[in-house]
């Protein structure tokens, strides 16, 4: 147990300074858009189509999440498949170390990026023609009301889920295309593929039973509930998956 | 099983080198492993002892490395039995006392030596820090350069000064005089160190021909099979067939 922590802080502190340069990058990026819309929009009264509009300032902020994603993923593949595999397994570690390792640093990264995402949105709104001060302040009010407060939880653990979710699917994926190395590359793109297709089928299946229109704040929680559920039965599958692979893996077949 | 596999399954060395008790440390049975259809080793059956430094020797492609890995849990056999102290290599328990060096660079390239002292401090009980320090000050390593900033020599030097510095109970440790030249000096030293392990009660298996004046043991691989496992002073060693 004590080595696991160990392992998950040693991972959590290498990973330090990409998430936040990343981060940091996206935020900007991010903000310098916003900022140059609504200058334009303001200095030329140009009206771009509204799906653009909407587009951008919604879709933008979720790349917020891409290194809480791709972050602990990479930490995970480089210790039981890449190269520091060789290093990270001649420790009596156990082998569950490393997903538990790659679980709590997305927990920790999501945590930050949920924070970010929350500053960026407010950012936005902010620059927002026809946001004026009043709504901007009710908009903050609701955010750190009690109701607020608990959609943020709700919507953090559903993102959280998400992350976790398709990590584990890849890492499935991964370990079981590397029982045959020779056959790797092959092997990834068949039982990513099946998957893949398995996974999205499921989901707009789940998505299209349990759909229902959001009219309020408080029901927004409770619409992504199927999917927390969907994305949760799914992770612990995957997990089951990765845990069994992982112990079938030879590491001295990968490097020859 | 030839004769000095039958006398060594049966009765352990009687002079070692260590003070300590006599302890089996490694025991394969009818090992072998295939890599599809081709057989890498096959009928592989000896024992090994604390105290016991014992050289691998054969051709290329003889097995020797398949045998390191195989001990050391990142092959799994494909035939027979082979525990460490009664536990499975793989296992975490094994882990706990085998120390393991494989014939290329596996220590991660941007790691500055102190924190890779740090690392082996944290994750292996068994890691004596104040020895490792004093040797890497003895080849002379700049303790916050990274890794991948030395030369091969250096880095060969570098990972089996941190993999000897465990006081693990068997240690696997293939070619680790591969990138060292000369006679002297850092190859000196690292032979020196490896030389000791087995007085310090540990069993040690090289796959280095750096060892074999001064071998307790010889296990010699021909294409897959032991050919001759005893005593290196009463061993065969025919010169025309090493090449580890």
């Amino acid at each position: 147990m004590k080595r696991t922590l160990r392992s998950f802080l040693y991972d959590l502190k290498k990973n330090c300074g990409r998430f936040f340069l990343i981060s940091a990058v996206i935020f900007l990026l991010c903000t310098v858009f916003f900022a140059s819309i609504s200058l334009i929009r303001k200095l030329t009264s140009a009206e771009l189509p509204l799906w653009v509009m909407s587009g951008m300032f919604v879709v933008l902020p979720y790349l917020l999440y891409i290194p809480a994603f791709v972050l602990p993923l990479m930490t995970f593949r480089r210790s039981v498949l890449g190269r520091d595999a060789m290093f990270m397994q001649s420790f009596p570690l156990p082998r569950s170390a490393f997903t538990a390792s790659m679980l709590l640093n997305t927990l920790i990264w999501t945590a930050v990026s949920r924070l970010l995402f929350a500053a960026l949105n407010t950012i936005s709104l902010l620059l927002s023609e026809g946001t004026d001060k009043s709504a901007l302040n009710t908009a903050l009010m609701l955010s750190f009301s009690r109701t607020g407060l608990l959609l943020g939880i709700v919507m953090f653990l559903y993102w959280y889920l998400a992350i976790v979710f398709l990590q584990l699917f890849i890492c499935a994926v991964s370990l079981l295309a590397a029982l045959d190395p020779e056959k790797r590359g092959i092997l990834a793109a068949v039982y990513g593929g099946i998957g893949g297709a398995m996974i999205v089928f499921s989901y707009t299946l789940v998505s299209s039973l349990t759909s229902e229109t959001v009219t309020e704040v408080g029901s927004a929680g409770a619409a992504v509930l199927p999917q927390m559920l969907y994305f949760l039965t799914f992770s612990v599958f995957f997990g089951f998956v990765t845990a069994v692979v992982m112990k079938r893996i030879e590491l001295g077949r990968l490097e020859m | 099983m030839n004769e000095g596999e039958r006398r060594f399954a049966v009765f352990p060395p009687v002079f070692w080198r260590g003070g300590g008790k006599v302890e089996q440390v490694l025991t394969c049975t009818g090992l072998g492993k295939k890599f599809g259809i081709l057989p890498a080793l096959s009928e592989v059956s000896v024992n090994m002892y604390s105290s016991r430094l014992v050289s691998l020797t054969g051709e290329s492609g003889s097995g020797k490395s398949v045998f390191l890995r195989l001990a050391a849990g990142v092959l799994r056999p494909t035939a027979g039995e082979l525990t460490v102290c009664g536990e499975l290599p793989a296992s975490r328990e094994a882990k706990e006392v085998t120390a393991y060096l494989p014939d290329r660079d596996i220590l991660p390239p941007d790691m500055t030596l102190t924190e890779l002292v740090r690392y082996y401090h944290h994750f292996c009980i068994d890691f004596d820090t104040g020895l490792a320090v004093r040797l890497l000050g003895d080849i002379c390593a700049d303790m916050g350069r990274r890794f991948g900033k030395y030369s091969a020599g250096m880095r060969s030097a570098i990972q089996t000064i941190l993999v000897t510095s465990r006081r693990a109970r068997l240690f696997l440790l293939d070619e680790p005089t591969r990138c060292l030249d000369g006679d002297g000096g850092l190859r000196g030293l690292i032979i020196g160190r490896i030389s000791a392990l087995a007085e310090e009660d540990s069993a040690v298996i090289t796959a280095d021909n750096a060892f074999l004046d001064t071998a307790d043991d010889l296990l010699t691989l021909r294409c897959g099979t032991v050919s001759y496992y005893g005593s290196a002073a009463e061993g065969r060693y025919p010169k025309d067939e090493t090449d580890a």
